[in-house]
C-alpha cells in the first residue's frame, strides 16, 4: 500500500513537470499543429540584450511582451480563454474601440454606435456646425471636380455605400455610452444625400437602396459577425452600380447576370469581425446566400475604365464580379493611398494623378457612411490641384489641416518600432488601446509643434497651400532633377556614395536635402504666398 | 519577476524546479539562493548589489553581535544592523516623500528648494528589510542562534518565493527549515495546487475587477500620471455617481484582498513545493466582526511584526496610563498605514485604522458585540471599505471628495448587463469573501487548505490545477500584463 501510495504521487509530479514544460517543448519544436492567432497587430521584435537595457528594466519589459507573443500553445490559451469570456459574458479582450459586441452575438464596425446616434463626427470636428461646414465644403468641391472632369469625358460620382449600423439598428447594443444620449447631431450619410441631391453631386445612394428592400429581400444584406455586407448583398449592389454607370455615361455595358442563389454554410461569409475574437469555435450564425456572377457577355457592349477610391466594401464586389469582362481596367485606390489592380504603381503619391483622371471614363468614390467622415481622404483636394483647378472652396479649414498632420504623425509613431514600444508602455500604463495612445502621442506632436511655432500654418490666401513637410519634400525632388540634371554634380555625388558605402540615389537625395536645408538656414526658401521662412525645427520632430 | 507574469511561469518555475529537484539535497540551498539572486536581479538590477552588500554587513555584525559579551558593544552592533535595513527602506522609500515634504514646508517660506534627484523604489526592499530586523532582533534576544554560513543568511533574505511581498517570515520561524527540510511528493503537488489557488485569485479575480476600478479611479500610483490626468481622474471622481462609486470601491476592497492573498498564496505553495512551511498570511479578514479582529485576520505576519518590534518595545499595552496604551495602538497603526506607501493617505488610512483599533477596546466592540456576529460583519465591512477611500486615491482631497460622492445619494439605476463580467467576478470574490462565516465553509477551507490529500483528492486537485494554470495563462496573456499592487509597498 504504502509502495503505491509512492507511485501515484510520483506519477502525478512528473506529470507536472512535463506539463510545465510543455510551453517551452512546443515554443522550440512547433509538435503541436496550432492555428496562428487572426487580427493584424505589431509585434514586438525580439530585444538585444545590452547592459544598459537590462539597467534600466527596458530588456525585461521587452522580453516579456516578446515572450508573451511568442510562447508555445499561446494560441491555444488565449483562444480558450477568449472562448469562455465570449460563452459566459458576450465579451472578449478586444476593446469595444475596434468591435462593437451587439445582441445575439452580432457585431458591429467600430464608431456604428457613435455613428448611429450621429455622434461619430466629434472624432473629426469640433462640433457639428464645424462638420457641416467641413462635408459642405467638400461637396463642393466635389461638384467643382465633377464638373471639370465632366469637361474631360470623365463621369465622378458618389457611391454612397450602406453600413451596417443603419440598416440592421435593432442588433445594436442597448448598454450604450451616456455620449451617445441626447439630440443626434449630425450624420455624414444624411448630410451628403441631401447636399449631393441639392448641388447636383452625381451620387448612387445604395444605403436608402437597401433600407428600401431590407424587409423585402429574403437574403441577409449584411452577415452577423463581418462588418462588411453579405456577398449576395454585394451582388446586386454591383448590378445597380452598373445600371448606374450606364445611365450617368449614357453607353451600353455589359450586364451582370446573377447566378441561382444557393443556401450555404460552408463557404466563408465575411466574419472578419469575428476573426478578431480569436475564438476556439465560431459564433452559431445562419446559412448565408451565395450566388455567382457573370455577365452577358454583350460584344457590343463597351468596357469603361474606372478608378475606385474608397474603403474595403469594394473588395467584395471586386471579388464577386468578373470585373476584366465588365471594365478595361478598374484600378482601386484603396483609401486614396495603396492602388490595387494596377500593376504600374504601389501608391497613390506614384502614378500622375491628372492623367490618370483624366484618362478614365468613371472615377467612383465608394465610402460606407462610416467612412464618409474622412473627405475622401484628400483626394478631391489632390484632385483639383492636380488638374490646377483654384479650390474655390477655399479649403483647408483648421480641423483639415490639424487633422492631416494628426495623421500623417500616426503614420510615422507606427513606422518606428521604438516610438511604438514607448506607446504600448504608455497604452498599459494609462489603460488605454493602443490606437487611442498612438493618436493621442501624434495630437500631443502637433499641439507642441504648433504652440512652439516649429509647424507653419499653412497660408490662408493660398488656395493651393501645402504643410511644411510637403514643401520640403518638393523642394528636394526639385533639387534631385536639378542636380542629377548636372554632370558635374553627378560626378561628385557618385564620389561621395562610393566612399560612404551608399547607393548614388541615396547620395543624391541625401545632398538635395542638405541643400534645402542650406537654402532655409539661410533664409532663401520662402515658403509659397508668404514672406516667412520655414524653421529647420519641421523636420526635426518625433516623439521626444 | 513577478509570479503572474509568463517569463515565470513559463520559463523561470518550470526551469528552477527540474533543476532543484535534479540536484542532490547538499546543493539545493545554493541554488535557490542563486535562483533568488537572478529572480531579483531580473527586476531591480540597480538595487541588487545594495541588497548584497547590505546582507553581507548584516550577517558579520550580527554575528560579531552575538560573539560579544559586552552589553553596550552588543547594543550598538545591534543598533548599526538596524539602521543598515531601516536606513535602506527610509531612504528608497520615503526618501522622496520626505524631500518633497521638507521642499513644500520651504516653499512657504519662499525658500530655495533642496536639490534631490528622484529616486526610484526598489521591489520588495519594505518586506526584506523587515526579514532582516526581524533577524537581527532575534539574534539580539537570544531567540535563536545567528546562522552559521552567509549563504543561508543570504537565503533567508533574498529566498524568492517570500523576497517580493512576503510573507515576511521570522527568521526564528525558519532557520531551521533552511538548515534541514523534506520535500515530499505530495508536498511538492499540494504547493503547486496553492500556487495555482493564488494565481486563480490574482488573474482571474482580482485583475478582473481591479481593471474596473482603475477605469474609475485612474492608476493606483498617482506619481506616474501626468497633471492633465490627474484633472481627468479628479473630474471623474468629482462627477461620479453614487451608484458607480459604491460598485468601484467594493470592487477595490475585493481586489486588494484577492490580489494580496493571492500572492501569499502562490509564496506558500512555491515555499512548500520546496519543502518550506511559511507561515499564513490571510485569514478570511472580511469575516471580522470587529476593526481589531481583522488586523488579526489580514496581513498576519505584518501584524504579527508590528505586534513584536514595535508595539511590544513601545511598552505595548503594559504602561502606566491608558491614553499611553491607545496612544501605543494608534502609533503603531499609523506607522503600518505608512509603510503601505509613502504619501500623505497612506498617513490618514493608518491614523484612521489605529482610531477604530482604540474605539474597538473602548466601546465598538462591545457595540459589535450586541449587533450579533452577521450585521457585526458587515458593520466591520463596511468601515473597512470606507477606509480603503483613503488606501486607494493617493490624494486626501480625492478621497475625501470620493467619499462625498459616495454619500450624495444621487444614485443611478444598477444594470448588471452592463458588465456582466465585473458583477459575477466581484460575486464570486463576495463568495469566498464570506465562505467561512459557515461551518460547512471552514470545513471546506480546512479540507483544501490544511489537510493531506488522498490519493483521489490529489487526481482531481491535479487535473482541475492544470486547467486552471492554463485558464489563468489564457487570461493574463488575453488581457496584458498585470503588476501587483502590493509591489510598491
Amino acid at each position: 500500500m504504502r509502495k503505491f501510495k509512492i507511485k501515484y504521487d510520483w506519477i502525478l509530479f512528473a506529470l507536472l513537470m512535463v506539463f510545465l514544460f510543455v510551453p517551452i517543448i512546443q515554443e522550440w519544436t512547433g509538435i503541436f499543429p496550432v492555428k496562428p492567432m487572426k487580427g493584424v497587430f505589431v509585434p514586438t521584435p525580439k530585444p538585444e540584450f545590452s547592459f544598459e537595457t537590462y539597467k534600466t528594466n527596458a530588456y525585461q519589459t521587452q522580453i516579456d511582451k516578446y515572450t508573451s507573443e511568442n510562447f508555445g500553445l499561446r494560441e491555444t490559451v488565449i483562444k480558450l480563454y477568449n472562448q469562455y469570456l465570449w460563452d459566459f459574458f458576450h465579451k472578449t479582450h478586444v476593446s469595444k474601440e475596434q468591435i462593437v459586441y451587439g445582441k445575439d452575438g452580432w457585431l458591429y464596425q467600430p464608431g456604428a454606435i457613435s455613428d448611429y446616434y450621429q455622434k461619430q463626427f466629434r472624432y473629426y470636428a469640433a462640433d457639428s456646425a464645424q462638420m457641416a461646414s467641413m462635408l459642405s465644403k467638400e461637396a463642393h468641391r466635389l461638384l467643382l471636380l465633377q464638373q471639370v472632369l465632366e469637361s474631360y469625358g470623365t463621369h465622378l460620382f458618389v457611391c454612397l455605400v450602406p453600413a451596417k449600423d443603419l440598416i440592421y439598428p435593432e442588433f445594436l447594443p442597448d448598454d450604450k455610452d451616456t455620449i451617445y444620449e441626447g439630440e443626434p447631431k449630425i450624420s455624414a450619410r444624411f448630410f451628403n444625400e441631401e447636399e449631393f441631391t441639392r448641388l447636383g453631386v452625381n451620387h448612387l445612394n445604395l444605403e436608402q437602396w437597401f433600407l428600401r428592400i431590407k424587409d423585402t429581400a429574403n437574403f441577409a444584406l449584411f452577415p452577423k459577425t463581418g462588418m462588411h455586407w453579405s456577398r449576395y448583398a454585394a451582388l446586386q449592389a454591383a448590378d445597380t452600380l452598373v445600371r448606374y454607370m450606364e445611365n450617368l455615361g449614357d453607353i451600353n455595358m455589359k450586364n451582370l447576370v446573377i447566378g441561382p442563389k444557393e443556401l450555404d454554410n460552408a463557404r466563408n461569409p465575411d466574419d472578419n469581425l469575428e476573426s478578431l475574437l480569436n475564438l476556439l469555435r465560431p459564433i452559431s450564425k445562419p446559412k448565408y446566400y451565395y450566388a455567382e456572377g457573370t455577365t452577358d457577355g454583350d460584344p457590343t457592349a463597351s468596357q469603361p475604365k474606372m478608378i475606385v477610391i474608397g474603403d474595403s466594401f469594394w473588395w467584395v464586389i471586386a471579388a464577386q464580379i468578373p470585373l476584366k469582362e465588365v471594365f478595361s481596367r478598374v484600378p482601386y485606390w484603396y483609401y486614396n493611398s495603396t492602388v490595387y489592380y494596377d500593376n504600374r504603381y504601389h501608391s497613390v503619391d506614384e502614378l500622375n494623378l491628372a492623367e490618370e483622371l483624366v484618362s478614365s471614363d468613371f472615377v467612383v468614390l465608394f465610402y460606407c457612411a462610416t467612412q464618409q467622415y474622412r473627405m475622401n481622404d484628400g483626394f478631391t483636394q489632390k484632385a483639383l490641384k492636380a488638374l490646377c483647378v483654384k479650390d474655390s472652396v477655399a479649403v483647408m479649414d483648421s480641423t483639415d489641416f490639424v487633422e492631416r498632420e494628426i495623421q500623417r504623425n500616426i503614420g510615422k509613431i507606427l513606422a518606428t518600432p521604438s516610438s511604438m514600444e514607448n506607446i504600448r508602455e504608455k497604452a498599459a500604463l494609462n489603460h488605454k488601446t493602443v490606437e487611442k495612445a498612438v493618436r493621442d502621442d501624434a495630437k500631443w506632436i502637433v499641439n507642441y509643434q504648433i504652440q512652439e511655432g516649429i509647424l507653419k500654418w499653412p497660408s490662408e490666401d493660398n488656395h493651393t497651400s501645402m504643410d511644411s513637410t510637403t514643401f520640403i519634400e518638393l523642394e528636394i525632388q526639385r533639387t534631385i532633377k536639378a542636380l542629377s540634371a548636372k554632370p558635374e554634380a553627378m560626378e561628385s555625388i557618385r564620389e561621395k556614395a562610393a566612399k560612404y558605402s551608399k547607393t548614388v540615389e541615396k547620395a543624391l537625395r541625401d545632398d538635395a536635402h542638405w541643400v534645402v536645408n542650406y537654402k532655409i538656414q539661410q533664409g532663401t526658401l520662402i515658403w509659397p504666398g508668404t514672406t516667412k521662412d520655414i524653421n529647420t525645427k519641421t523636420e526635426n520632430h518625433g516623439i521626444q | 519577476m513577478v509570479f503572474s507574469s509568463n517569463i515565470f511561469l513559463l520559463y523561470f518555475m518550470p526551469v528552477f524546479f527540474l533543476v532543484y529537484f535534479i540536484l542532490p539535497r547538499k546543493v539545493r540551498n545554493y541554488f535557490l539562493l542563486l535562483a533568488s539572486l537572478v529572480f531579483y536581479a531580473w527586476g531591480a538590477p540597480e538595487f541588487i548589489i545594495h541588497l548584497i552588500v547590505s546582507v553581507i554587513a548584516n550577517f558579520y555584525l550580527v554575528r560579531w553581535m552575538n560573539k560579544t559579551e559586552k552589553p553596550g558593544l552588543k547594543k550598538l552592533l545591534c543598533g548599526i544592523s538596524i539602521a543598515i535595513s531601516i536606513g535602506l527602506l527610509f531612504y528608497f522609500k520615503y526618501g522622496n516623500f520626505t524631500m518633497n515634504n521638507i521642499n513644500s514646508v520651504l516653499g512657504w517660506f519662499h525658500a530655495e528648494p533642496l536639490k534631490w534627484t528622484k529616486i526610484l523604489l526598489p521591489i520588495g526592499i519594505s518586506f526584506f528589510s523587515f526579514q532582516s530586523v526581524t533577524y537581527t532582533l532575534d539574534t539580539y534576544r537570544k531567540v535563536n542562534e545567528p546562522m552559521d554560513k552567509l549563504s543561508d543568511y543570504m537565503l533567508y533574505i533574498v529566498m524568492f518565493p517570500q523576497l517580493i511581498a512576503g510573507p515576511i517570515v521570522r527568521y526564528c520561524d525558519i532557520a531551521d527549515q533552511i538548515r534541514n527540510r523534506e520535500s515530499l511528493y505530495t508536498d511538492r503537488l499540494q504547493g503547486f495546487y496553492r500556487f495555482v489557488i493564488g494565481l486563480c485569485k490574482k488573474v482571474l479575480i482580482a485583475d478582473v475587477i481591479g481593471f474596473q476600478v482603475d477605469q474609475v479611479l485612474g492608476p493606483s500610483n498617482y506619481d506616474v500620471l501626468t497633471t492633465e490626468q490627474l484633472a481627468d481622474i479628479a473630474n471623474k471622481i468629482a462627477t461620479i455617481d453614487s451608484t458607480s462609486a459604491w460598485i468601484a470601491i467594493f470592487a477595490f476592497t475585493f481586489q486588494i484582498y484577492f490580489d494580496f492573498a493571492g500572492y501569499s498564496d502562490m509564496a506558500i505553495g512555491l515555499g512548500r513545493m520546496m519543502g518550506f512551511k511559511f507561515p499564513e498570511n490571510f485569514d478570511n479578514p472580511y469575516v471580522s466582526t470587529t476593526i481589531s479582529e481583522f488586523w488579526r485576520r489580514w496581513h498576519q505576519t505584518f501584524s504579527v511584526f508590528i505586534k513584536n518590534y514595535l508595539y511590544f518595545p513601545l511598552g505595548g499595552s503594559r504602561v502606566k496610563t491608558e491614553a499611553r496604551k491607545y496612544f501605543n495602538l494608534w502609533f503603531c497603526f499609523l506607522i503600518s498605514g505608512l509603510w503601505h506607501g509613502a504619501a500623505w493617505n497612506f498617513v490618514v488610512y493608518g491614523a484612521l485604522q489605529g482610531i477604530f483599533i482604540c474605539a474597538d477596546k473602548l466601546f465598538l466592540k462591545r457595540f459589535n458585540e450586541r449587533l450579533g456576529r452577521i450585521p457585526s460583519v458587515f458593520f466591520t465591512f463596511l468601515i473597512i471599505v470606507l477606509t480603503r477611500c483613503f488606501f486607494r486615491i493617493e490624494r486626501i482631497d480625492l478621497s475625501w471628495m470620493f467619499i462625498k460622492r459616495l454619500f450624495a445619494f444621487d444614485f443611478t439605476p444598477f444594470h448588471f448587463s452592463d458588465n456582466p463580467h465585473l458583477y459575477v467576478t466581484m460575486l464570486v470574490a463576495a463568495f469566498f469573501s464570506f465562505f467561512t462565516l459557515s461551518k460547512f465553509g471552514l470545513k471546506v477551507q480546512d479540507k483544501v487548505y490544511f489537510t493531506d490529500y488522498n490519493r483521489r483528492q490529489h487526481i482531481i486537485a491535479f487535473v482541475v490545477s492544470i486547467i486552471a494554470f492554463v485558464f489563468c495563462l489564457g487570461a493574463l496573456n488575453a488581457s496584458g500584463f498585470s503588476p501587483f499592487i502590493y509591489f510598491r509597498f
